[in-house]
């Protein structure tokens, strides 16, 4: 943990983008019809409703009507449908524990 | 697009993957750098996708390892539209067959569409164009280089300061840009009177150059000389003599106009009832097939359009489609007030008076007279008095008795 936030520390030292520098998932929407994700973990559920991503910041659920995937390679990834909402639900360091 | 065109080049299946574990199949097909496309739901656990033709095969191992189940439902793409068809002689042969047959048409010249000309002979431009080998059926080679055609035309008819031909595959259109003209410069060297353009009483005139004939008040006819070119020189024991000047003022007078017209106290709408009727005719390589017309209804409006079949990256195919929407309409007759009718036709008689006035006028009185001819018909004039300009200028043809001619 340390280790990450050192690495944090320097990228916002260096003005170098967080995503680049810590892998985390880099996220980019257009209007309510597309998602665009890089930086993912792989696939953890598929839905016509929801879509799961796994990413190093946890689990990017993406909720919508008529979900489909575009395109998808080892690290990104373009969602189409009508999105409702794009949430993490993931494990977040708070006071030194674990909250899910 | 791009994109699609290669896939459809190399080749794709659309896939449907069921089972328990479709996610952790995606997961790894992604990972051995299968490209995966289109993913979509189809119902509970079972999904369809599509891959490209060459990768199907290395799905199997995924699939064992999964243990879902993959079944190929469509073959698209070049390879598979040979394979079906290829086999099909005729078919083919009709195709291309008809694809060559388009590309020879397509190698003429169907249509001729001339823009942006307004004051200029639109007949004098075709003719010009005809000379040059632009017209409906002329083969696209032998149209002689562009510039020529632009020299041709802007150096044969006046008025036109730029034009061009485009040529869009089987249509040739023709941008054609009017010149503005500038207003006709008089010759200050030549002699002119100053004459009355219209009937009025003189209210004032301010003599520039040339003698004022006519004292102010004096009622004046069109064609009166009000200041004349021609100009006495006296010297004393010499016979009188003129010398010739381009007359120059302003003469003011005061004109009386008056327009009487017969006026409805009704107007007539045409109200669309809803009803329409489209008929179309096709028009292939410069012939129209069908006829745009329809007599079902007793009152109709009229619209027409045209759909032109345009290949990508060629242009005009020659193949056309005109459309005509017949609208029914049904006349309606609305009852105007007498007030309202006065005042649309007070409205249209200025209008008629002012097209008639010139420059520097000044409204000094109006009267609108109103008189009933019928039940529903109303008889208006409108009498105008102005302060106008009316002095125009008239070239001096002859002279008497001359001492010199004077160019200033």
């Amino acid at each position: 943990m340390a280790v990450k936030k050192i690495t944090e520390a320097a990228a916002g030292l260096w003005g170098v983008p967080k995503d680049v520098m810590m892998d985390t998932p880099h996220i980019s929407l257009s209007a309510d019809r597309e998602v665009y994700v890089e930086n993912h973990k792989g696939l953890v559920a598929l839905d016509e409703r929801r879509i799961v991503l796994a990413s190093k910041a946890g689990e990017i659920v993406i909720s919508g009507e008529k979900l489909g995937i575009n395109r998808m390679t080892c690290e990104q990834i373009l969602i189409e449908g009508f999105i409702k909402s794009v949430e993490f639900r993931g494990i977040y360091k708070k006071e030194g524990k674990n909250v899910k | 697009m791009l994109n699609k065109f290669f896939k459809f080049l190399k080749g794709y299946v659309i896939i449907e993957i069921s089972g328990s574990c479709t996610e952790r199949f995606l997961n790894i097909c992604t990972r051995r750098n299968i490209d995966v496309r289109q993913v979509t739901h189809v119902s509970d656990k079972t999904f369809t996708a599509q891959i490209l033709k060459r990768d199907f095969k290395r799905l199997s191992p995924v699939a064992f390892k999964t243990k879902t189940r993959v079944k190929i439902i469509k073959k698209r793409g070049l390879y598979n539209l040979i394979r079906r068809y290829g086999t099909r002689y005729f078919f083919m042969g009709g195709a291309l067959g008809f694809l060559a047959f388009i590309f020879i048409m397509s190698q003429f010249i169907w249509l001729v569409e001339i823009n942006g000309v307004y004051s200029s002979d639109r007949e004098e431009i075709i003719q010009i164009l005809e000379d040059n080998g632009i017209y409906s059926g002329a083969l696209k080679c032998r149209i002689p280089s562009i510039r020529s055609v632009k020299n041709d035309i802007i150096t044969n008819t006046e008025g036109i300061a730029w034009a061009w031909v485009y040529i869009e595959g089987a249509k040739a259109r023709v941008e054609i840009y009017e010149r503005a003209l500038p207003p006709a410069v008089t010759d200050k060297r030549k002699p002119c009177d100053i004459v009355a353009a219209c009937d009025g009483f003189i209210e004032s005139i301010d003599a520039q150059r040339g003698e004022q004939t006519v004292p102010n008040g004096n009622a004046v006819s069109a064609g009166d000389v009000l200041i004349s070119g021609t100009v006495p020189v006296y010297r004393e024991g010499y016979e009188e003599k003129y010398i010739q000047v381009h007359a120059k003022g302003s003469v003011r007078a005061i004109t009386y106009h008056e327009e009487t017209g017969d006026y409805k106290e009704y107007r007539e709408l045409r109200i669309p009832t809803g009803r329409e009727k489209n008929r179309y005719s096709i028009e292939v390589f410069g012939k129209v097939f069908g006829k745009c017309e329809f007599d079902g209804y007793e009152n109709y409006d009229v619209k027409n359009s045209r759909r032109e079949l345009v290949i990508p990256y060629v242009g005009y195919s020659g193949i056309a489609v005109n459309k005509s929407v017949f609208s029914e309409v049904e006349p309606v007759r609305e009852e105007l007030s007498e007030d309202t009718a006065l005042e649309i036709a007070k409205n249209d008689l200025e209008e008629k008076i002012s097209s008639r006035l010139f420059k520097n006028t000044d409204k000094q009185e109006e009267t609108v007279e109103c008189e009933r001819v019928d039940s529903e018909t109303i008889r208006v004039t409108v009498k105008m008095t102005c302060i106008e300009d009316i002095g125009i200028e008239q070239e001096i043809t002859e002279g008497v008795n001359m001492l010199d001619k004077q160019t200033d």
